[in-house]
């Protein structure tokens, strides 16, 4: 982390804005009673009044009064808060696709287009247009489509909504509108995991999520689109959520290669790792992402090939079908696993042996005196397949498949690979049987579920040629979960910096970034923001400045209070420290000497120019180096440039 | 800028403007029983254009300035700079019919020579060392950082050498440097990222003079820019000559004897780092004062030719 000694505002505006809600009329609500003096402690930082002001340093709560018909919040939209209806009704609901707020544009007319140019700061529209954004589009990693659209959903007071959002900052999932005035409590991160920390409403809250993150994943994934509300339901119940802190992961495994499989699971936030050991090395399949599923073993129709059986067709009386596993020795030793009569002194002690691994067999000679044949030629070693005829002297054996009366036995289907989770996620888990079950019930919906996972299975337990050497260094260096890196072509760049002057020419002369950072080949990873699918650095911010408001980019609100939390969590140490103008020096009295103010300093967080039309980074580069992308789907893709 | 086939249609139309030129300077010279002439109406006009073209370029100059301006994007005018610049030569050329005139018109000539060879020479220059860069310095350090990067690999040398070695004395600056990170990391509060250092041996083993005594002699003054490149150490193949002798010291020193390798490794490719920065950087420290002058002679230029009177 890099302490910047600049000043780039002098504001400190305090929180959300709205009409502040008091200690007094929280401490009415339920939710907010709590024995715990910790709990007290926290409720009173962030909402005790400052001396001498009518309201807090920083509103983390507000009130917000809604008319009939006006939407609260729209499904798409990016933010940083959840909602506690208070008063009235409202009415949740999944739009097919949902169409962000766009940030108000600039007007398209040539002659404000030509003053525009002139103009230091322009009031853009995003680049990507905004009907590209599908319902919790986050990246090539993270998307989601909206395959049902569940029914709307009925909220009255006491009811929360919005927690995914501010828990997880993924884009808001459901627009919710209120049907009659309603009154509704907004509150920022802090405020909500004070109250899931100690307040009474906090296994509610809770519940409530869990509930809708579960019932919204099952919806909403595309696998699951062709079953009924009431099939739906039979899934929700024998469903759960697996967090990293939940029983069943132990160090970020949720399930272990060979443990049965007895569920399937859908990836609603992070990022999971498909692996297998063998000889001591991890073999890694796949990265599966928001929105992906696995587990599916259990489901598939059986692909696993029978054994292979020997039987002899010459003397069948004598030598009964035997399936071939591991190494069987033939011959008229006593040890040999088939052994064939000893007075037969033309066939060896041990004459020949089959060896079976990993589904393979091969017969091999065991320098035999009368030789070993396979359909009808002398062999030293050979692979044997199906319909294959083994003559040792007078002995003769087929090789099928055919299998043999006793190995109809039910084999408990356990898991191929390892499934491990990449820091923290959200993953629904559900029972195989409800799975199985529903499936019998519905054709459409085991037709789907049979293709899903086939295409699942071949894409994710399939150890891909050129995208595994993009995917390991992609994981190495966390670009798994950014949505919008800046990249330099090394080849390109001239190191002049323009870039750089650029960002701090506006950002009131603090650059956003630097120029450093690991290489991808030869791309330059910048320690610039990579605006995280899963922002480690927003996680407990004590006053909730740090957020996403109604688009991709992290912003660092002008009520941080410079505690550096968000700093030191950045793994990329993306975050840098400024110091803010300084404060007005105290009045002292005559001849006293004025004590230094301190010095207070303020998080900066690369805002991908927010109220520009694109970075200013990528603008300024003369040399075409600069790039902002999304580095799973750039990198992975042939460069064309 | 790398030349590459988005430059096709500035490369088309430079060219093509280019081929028009000729043929209508062709036409023109073939016209004029007594040879071409600046101050002719076609001699003007090559002229106007070519200092249209040289004034355009030059432009990107003032772009820079004003890097948030939304005046076209940055490539876009590199992209003009270099081919309007280009475009230029022929223009001037056929404006000045190929010969130098008078003393004012000949420093013209010389000036636009210098600064268009030393354009085209910095145009290479950006094919080639930024991925020679690229290739040849892994561990490539902000420019302006590299005094701080090359005293951190000073400090971790030492660190290195005095864990095997105990203090030593004559390191006064790395000792300094340590002291001054330590007291800055416990005025931090307790979750901050702390660097942790090895302590200094308290009770260095018999072979550990050895180790010192190389690091004195040859590490610390290459790391510390004593002998600069003339140090063994200095090149690839110097850091083990250097530090082989030292490959029977007991197994639990190696990994600190490679980290030591491995810093000197760092600081070799630094200097590399500055060479080719020189080199990619260099060239502008004639081309632009140079652009300069041209500019401020061109006007001077125009000035003269506007207020000239036939028989005045």
């Amino acid at each position: 982390m890099v302490v910047v000694r600049q000043q780039p505002e002098s504001r400190f505006p305090g929180g959300l804005e709205g009409q502040w809600v008091s200690l007094e009329e929280l401490a009415e609500l339920e939710l907010f009673k709590s024995g715990k003096r910790a709990f007290k402690v926290k409720i009173n930082t962030n909402f005790a009044p400052q001396a001498g002001k009518p309201e807090p340093g920083i509103k983390a709560a507000v009130r917000r009064e809604y008319q009939a018909g006006q939407v609260i919040c729209s499904a798409g939209e990016y933010g940083s808060t959840a909602f506690l209806i208070v008063e009235g009704s409202a009415t949740a609901f999944v739009p097919q696709r949902a169409t962000p707020k766009p940030v108000p544009g600039r007007s398209r007319g040539s002659l404000a287009r030509i003053t525009d140019m002139f103009r230091r700061r322009t009031q853009a529209t995003r680049a990507v247009p905004a009907d590209e954004l599908a319902v919790g589009e986050v990246s090539r990693y993270a998307s989601l489509e909206a395959g049902a659209v569940p029914p709307p959903v009925a909220l009255g007071p006491g009811d929360f909504f919005g927690i995914d959002t501010c828990i997880n900052f993924y884009p808001r999932e459901a627009t919710v509108r209120a049907e009659q005035r309603c009154v509704v409590i907004e509150m920022l991160r802090s405020v909500l995991d004070t109250i899931r920390d100690a307040g009474t409403a906090s296994g509610k809250i809770e519940e409530t999520y869990q509930a809708a993150a579960i019932r919204n994943q099952i919806r909403l994934s595309r696998l699951m689109h062709d079953l009924s509300d009431a099939e739906v339901e039979q899934l929700v119940a024998k469903a759960e959520l697996v967090v990293p802190d939940s029983d069943q992961v132990k160090n970020g495994v949720i399930y272990a290669e060979g443990e049965p499989a007895d569920a399937i699971y859908l990836i609603r936030a992070g990022t999971v790792k498909v692996s297998q050991i063998r000889d001591g090395t991890e073999r890694i399949f796949s990265y599966l992402g928001r929105g992906s599923a696995f587990g599916f073993e259990n489901v598939l129709p059986s692909r696993q090939k029978a054994p292979l059986v020997l039987r002899c067709v010459s003397h069948p009386e004598l030598i009964a079908p035997l399936e071939i596993k591991g190494a069987l020795t033939i011959g008229r030793g006593a040890s040999c696993e088939i052994a064939l009569p000893r007075e037969n002194s033309a066939v060896g002690r041990k004459h020949a042996r089959l060896e079976e691994r990993d589904g393979e067999v091969a017969i091999v000679d065991l320098e035999s005196a009368n030789f070993t044949l396979l359909n009808g030629e002398r062999i030293q070693r050979a692979t044997v397949k199906s319909g294959d005829r083994v003559t040792i002297v007078d002995y003769v054996f087929d090789i099928s498949r055919e299998p043999l009366e006793q190995t109809v036995v039910a084999v408990p289907i356990v898991r191929s690979a390892t499934v491990t989770g990449l820091d923290s996620f959200e993953i629904v888990k559900i029972d195989v049987a409800a799975v199985k079950l529903a499936a019998r019930h519905n054709d459409r919906f085991a037709a789907s579920l049979t293709q899903v996972a086939r295409t699942l299975e071949a894409s994710a337990y399939r150890e891909g040629g050129g995208q595994r050497e993009i995917v390991k260094p992609l994981v190495e260096l966390n670009l798994y979960n950014s949505q919008n890196t800046l990249l330099i072509d090394l080849d390109r760049c001239t190191r002049c910096d323009e870039c750089v002057k650029a960002c701090s020419d506006a950002h009131d002369g603090v650059a956003r970034f630097t120029r450093d950072g690991p290489r991808f080949g030869k791309y330059l990873v910048t320690m610039a923001c990579r605006s995280c699918t899963d922002p480690k650095c927003m996680v407990g911010c004590p006053v909730g400045s740090i957020r996403r408001t109604d688009s991709l980019e992290i912003q660092i609100e002008d009520w941080c209070i410079g505690c550096e939390r968000c700093a030191n969590q950045c793994p990329f140490g993306n975050i840098n420290m400024v110091e803010r103008a300084a404060a007005p020096a105290p009045i002292v009295a005559e001849g006293k000497e004025a004590a230094a103010a301190p010095v207070q300093l303020k998080a900066t967080v690369c805002d991908l120019c927010s109220g520009y039309d694109s970075p200013n980074c990528v603008y300024a580069c003369p040399h075409d180096a600069a790039i902002r992308v999304n580095p799973a789907e750039f990198l992975s893709a042939t460069d064309t440039r | 800028m790398l030349i590459d086939r988005d430059h096709r249609t500035w490369a088309l139309a430079t060219t093509a403007i280019a081929v028009v030129g000729s043929v209508a300077y062709a036409g023109y010279v073939a016209a004029r029983p007594y040879g071409p002439s600046g101050g002719s109406w076609v001699g003007l006009g090559f002229g106007v254009a070519g200092t249209a073209c040289m004034v355009a370029a030059g432009l990107l100059a003032a772009r820079k300035k004003v890097r948030t301006w939304r005046v076209g994007s940055a490539q876009g005018w590199m992209k003009a700079h270099i081919w309007l610049s280009l475009l230029a030569v022929p223009l001037i050329l056929f404006h000045a019919g190929f010969r130098l005139g008078g003393p004012l018109t000949t420093w013209l000539m010389v000036l636009f020579g210098i600064v268009t060879v030393s354009g085209i020479a910095g145009l290479a220059l950006q094919q080639l060392v930024p991925s020679l860069m690229t290739s040849r310095v892994p561990l490539e350090t902000l420019q302006g950082q590299m005094d701080h990067v090359n005293e951190g690999l000073a400090v971790s040398a030492y660190e290195q050498v005095a864990a095997i070695a105990g203090p030593i004395a004559e390191a006064a600056e790395e000792q300094q440097a340590l002291a001054s990170e330590a007291a800055l990391q416990a005025s931090r509060p307790g979750y901050w990222k702390r660097v942790s250092r090895d302590e200094p041996s308290a009770s260095p083993e018999p072979g550990a003079e050895r180790v010192r005594q190389l690091y004195l002699e040859q590490v610390r003054p290459y790391l510390r820019r004593g002998l600069a490149t003339t140090a063994r150490v200095a090149s690839p193949a110097g850091v083990p000559d250097v530090l082989g002798p030292l490959l029977d010291v007991p197994e639990d020193w190696r990994p600190r004897i490679d980290r030591l390798a491995a810093l000197c490794e760092e600081s070799r490719q630094l200097e590399v780092q500055m060479r080719l920065h020189r080199l990619l950087h260099g060239w502008l420290f004639l081309h632009a004062p140079i652009s300069f002058a041209l500019f401020v002679l061109t006007a001077f230029h125009i000035w003269f030719a506007l207020s000239y009177k036939p028989g005045g």
